[in-house]
């Protein structure tokens, strides 16, 4: 528990640019609106709050928007962005969910907002994650050789090549014929 | 060493003829339903071809594979292809250790099961890896990771099947001269000419003299001896591939034992079916009776219970830790999204194969038939709950606000029609590749079932 809170604690929001899109369009949207995604600070054990706030196009707070905030990730083709979460906005226009990152490195958030289930805005952000739960990944591997030894894979590799040595031996042995020197 | 197959039979046993006859006929004529059964089967085969043709040009999305799942369905049959060819190769080598003279109208059958199932169960790793391409960075020397379990997972299952073969091969070397003996008396022709061949590259030149017979029978014991420790290494290496990674579900050290009582548990109902196909193909019923069923029977249920503890062990463990990501994985095995393959696997492959063998009335040819049956269905389900769950644990996990509760999104794995497909007609290979084989080689040792018939009748006893 020690180790997670101390990696967890020590992922690093390393910028807040937002981003307000205008996606609406779609038939009965009454406008646009705009979305400003930011992360707070991490929280020891629980992980970082991603705070969405949603207005209309005339600046006031839409409450009741579903807010949809997923993560992009290039591990596969196609569907880039994984949902973390959902969350609705309040009479302010905000929503939270809190984000618990399971890999390190540059990360690429997309929340958009949704009501009546049309798209009314979205917002991105970019943070750096140095640590994650070390249930998600390696963290500081250390490599097989360096840990036990290229001798031990060596062992290994003469031991398999021994296997097949041998299944060839015996293969031999028995096509020999009745004329074994040793054997006669 | 060992002395595996006892002193040769004389010429005139009883037994001899008959057998050779029933044995032999096979091999030296087509049978009727041959060519019809290859055809069918070879159809279902080209359909998974089909399939995986598709799959390369559409991607891995359409195999069901996307971001919430990254393993599925072929990683599960890798698993339990490799897992029943271990069982077919351990049963046949225990018998031959222990010198069960009831195991000599078994041991080949047992051993052919091992021998095609291993190749089918190891290409699922090119469908796997989406392209092929890459199998070239496994064994392609440049590209050696030595740290990767995948590496030593190919090391370990391409020796697996070099013993495979040679298993098969020696006990198979004086009936191929038996064969060729009986070759020789045909009229000659194309057909028999090209069987000629085949035959004398078997034989070499072994030509059955005591002498020859020592060697045969000592090499086959050291292989048998080697096979054993061989197979449970080597399954053991395939289940590294998930017991090092770092996911919850996967991450159990329990694992390298639970994979080699999966497959001898499987491996043993799979030989039980393949038993019984050729009993009733080959009108073998003189050779092959109910208690070959039964003991098999009994051998298979001992490692199913040896299952059941195991998968007790794993769930006990991982949810008494009461950390997030392994308890979260058992609360949905046991009573979540996975409930229902598991609980099917839990009372079809380990409750009712164990209730048939306890009791007595249903404990005939046709029930242990049955119970192999439900076992190898259910041990393929239990290697999808072994692997999808993890593999569709949340990547990222969140709250919302005032819930209290950190869950994530579990991902979905889709069974779309192109891995169903590849998977059928994997399926449908066994019995393709186990017909093509006892065309060429007669089903049951008849040398083997020769011996121990005389070693049996010198001891005044049944074999």
């Amino acid at each position: 528990m020690s180790r997670r809170v101390q990696l967890l604690g020590s992922l690093v929001v390393a910028g807040t640019a937002s981003l307000a899109l205008f996606l609406g369009g779609v038939a009965g949207a009454a406008g646009a609106g705009s979305l400003a995604l930011r992360a707070g600070s991490p929280t020891h054990g629980v992980g970082t709050e991603l705070t969405a706030v949603v207005d209309s196009a005339a600046g006031a707070p839409v409450a009741n928007a579903v807010v949809t905030f997923a993560v992009h990730v290039e591990e596969f083709a196609g569907a880039p962005l994984l949902t973390v979460g959902t969350a609705t906005t309040d009479a302010a226009g905000v929503a939270h969910v809190t984000y618990q990152p399971t890999w390190a490195g540059p990360t690429h958030f997309v929340a958009s907002a949704a009501l009546g289930g049309a798209t009314v805005a979205q917002g991105t952000l970019t943070a750096t994650v140095t640590q994650t739960d070390p249930f998600a990944g390696p963290v500081n591997a250390t490599r097989t050789d360096g840990l036990i030894g290229r001798w031990t894979v060596a062992v290994l590799l003469a031991l398999v090549a021994a296997m097949w040595i041998i299944l060839l031996a015996l293969v031999v042995r028995v096509q020999q014929g009745p004329t074994r020197p040793l054997e006669s | 060493m060992t002395d595996v197959i006892a002193t040769p039979a004389p010429v005139e046993h009883r037994v001899d003829h008959e057998l050779r006859s029933a044995v032999l006929r096979p091999v030296l004529e087509t049978p009727r339903w041959w060519w019809p059964s290859i055809l069918v089967l070879g159809a279902v085969v080209v359909l998974g071809i089909i399939a995986w043709i598709f799959q390369l040009a559409h991607g891995l999305g359409s195999a069901g594979y996307n971001n919430g799942a990254f393993w599925g369905i072929y990683e599960s049959n890798l698993v339990a292809f490799i897992g029943v060819s271990y069982g077919g190769a351990v049963v046949s080598a225990i018998l031959r250790l222990t010198h069960q003279g009831w195991r000599a109208p078994l041991t080949r059958i047992a051993e052919a099961t091992a021998l095609v199932t291993l190749p089918i169960g190891m290409i699922f790793i090119i469908p796997h890896l989406g392209n092929p391409g890459k199998i070239w960075e496994l064994i392609w020397l440049p590209y050696w990771n030595l740290s990767s379990p995948i590496l030593w997972d190919f090391f370990a299952v391409s020796t697996y099947l070099m013993a495979t073969i040679v298993f098969f091969y020696l006990p198979l070397v004086p009936d191929a001269q038996v064969v060729l003996t009986q070759l020789d008396a045909e009229a000659p022709s194309t057909r028999v000419r090209v069987r000629q061949t085949l035959y004398r590259v078997l034989v070499g030149r072994f030509g059955g003299t005591p002498t020859e017979r020592r060697r045969l029978n000592g090499s086959i014991g050291l292989l048998a001896i080697m096979i054993i420790p061989m197979a449970v290494s080597v399954h053991s290496v395939l289940s590294f591939a998930f017991a090092s990674s770092s996911r919850p579900g996967y991450m159990e050290t329990i694992f390298p034992v639970y994979f080699v009582v999966a497959a001898l548990y499987s491996g043993v109902a799979l030989v039980v079916l393949s038993v019984a196909a050729v009993r009733k193909l080959y009108h073998l019923e003189s050779y092959i009776s109910s208690r070959h069923f039964v003991r098999l029977g009994f051998l298979m249920i001992a490692f199913g219970a040896a299952y059941l503890y195991l998968t007790f062990t794993e769930y006990l463990i991982d949810g008494y830790s009461n950390t997030a990501g392994p308890a979260a994985w058992v609360y949905q095995i046991i009573a979540g999204r996975y409930w229902v393959p598991f609980w099917f696997y839990f009372v079809a492959g380990g409750l009712v194969p164990i209730l048939i063998m306890a009791i007595k009335p249903l404990r005939t040819m046709t029930g242990v038939t049955v119970a192999s049956v439900l076992v190898v269905l259910s041990l393929w389900v239990k290697r999808l709950v072994i692997v999808i769950p993890p593999a569709t644990e949340p990547i990222v996990r969140a709250a919302t606000k005032g819930s209290g509760a950190v869950s994530g999104l579990w991902g979905t794995f889709h069974f779309t029609w192109v891995p169903i497909s590849i998977t059928v007609a994997a399926t449908a290979a066994i019995p393709l590749l186990l017909l093509i084989v006892f065309r060429f080689v007669p089903a049951l040792s008849v040398t083997e079932m020769e011996e121990v018939a005389a070693e049996s009748s010198h001891q005044g006893g049944r074999p």
